[in-house]
């Protein structure tokens, strides 16, 4: 069924230049963990990050004739999935300007073992609640360093920004998710 | 903490610290309780955050070649739309060409009158248009 198993990258993205459909379900495949990983990061688990994850991979057929392999697919990817879900925040917060969507309700998380938590089914609803609840540019961050594993230097190029933004941001993200993780221990 | 402290803590959860900065976290470490204790909470939200493995629905393929295939017929419909408006735009040229054409054929000259079809009207055929009313 899935005839493009074992096909190289190289020749997926030939393949998908030329309109084969088939290497782009090769590609959804392959990527679609990193992307949820990304844009579910970035947006909460919401029908926007599934959104923002199908058009992310639409975006990615509709500029694959001009793809030139300066990027590795899974970074030219994470980038069209960081632009987009940083459009979709802009969006959704001009759509929800005039409301006050401060939550106040004390987070209901308690910040377990990480050797517990593993077994846990909703670890990874802790960490989207904790970093939908983080500064974007943090977010964006934590994600690209600490989640897809990019080097310092790679995440820092990939924004524009120093190095040493990309560790203020870091140790900012993570001390203010360790204070949303703490929330309920102190209460 | 400062920034240069935070910097410390954050190459170390990293592992990227260098040599000389190796001496600094030490003494960081040891002199500052809160330092220990956010290192040793970043290290266990790393350990999650590398488990942090969430999924679109069962359904992600099938939505995304849908949408493709939705974003092709639009595609299409508006390259049609631009082909008949584009017909349409050389049939309506088409036809002001051929009516200079009769007008410069049958009056031997091109004037607003003769396009207007009024050439030969004088005042009074006005008035024997009303006369039977």
């Amino acid at each position: 069924m899935n005839s493009y198993k074992n096909t190289s990258e190289a020749v997926l993205v030939e393949k998908m230049q030329r309109g084969d459909e088939q290497a782009l379900v090769e590609i959804i495949r392959r990527y679609e963990t990193m992307i949820a990983r990304i844009v579910i990061g970035m947006l909460g688990n919401t029908a926007e990050a599934e959104d923002v994850g199908q058009e992310t991979f639409l975006r990615f057929w509709q500029s694959v004739g001009t793809y030139r392999y300066e990027a590795k697919v899974s970074t030219f990817l994470t980038r069209i999935a960081i632009n987009l879900s940083i459009n979709e925040l802009r969006r959704r917060k001009n759509r929800y300007a005039w409301l006050e969507l401060t939550d106040d309700k004390p987070i209901q998380y308690e910040f377990t073992d990480p050797q517990d938590a593993f077994q846990q089914a909703d670890v990874t609803d802790q960490i989207t609640h904790a970093l939908t609840h983080i500064q974007t540019d943090q977010r964006v961050v934590v994600i690209l360093r600490l989640i897809e594993g990019y080097s310092t230097r790679e995440t820092a190029d990939m924004l524009g920004i120093p190095l040493g933004t990309v560790l203020s941001r870091l140790s900012r993200g993570l001390e203010k998710m360790r204070k949303i993780l703490r929330n309920t221990e102190q209460q | 903490m400062n920034k240069n402290q935070e910097h410390l803590l954050v190459k170390s959860l990293l592992n990227e610290t260098r040599q000389a900065e190796e001496e600094q976290l030490t003494h960081l470490l040891t002199s500052n309780t809160h330092a220990i204790d956010s290192l040793n909470d970043w290290k266990k939200i790393y350990l999650l955050l590398q488990n942090f493995n969430p999924q679109f629905s069962r359904y992600f393929i099938k939505h995304t070649l849908n949408r493709l295939a939705h974003q092709r017929l639009i595609q299409q419909t508006q390259r049609d739309l631009y082909k008949w408006m584009l017909r349409l735009s050389m049939s309506a040229v088409a036809a002001v060409f051929l009516l200079l054409m009769y007008v410069i054929w049958q009056e031997n000259s091109l004037s607003i009158d003769g396009l207007l079809g009024i050439t030969n009207l004088w005042s009074g055929d006005f008035t024997n248009l009303l006369a039977n009313y």
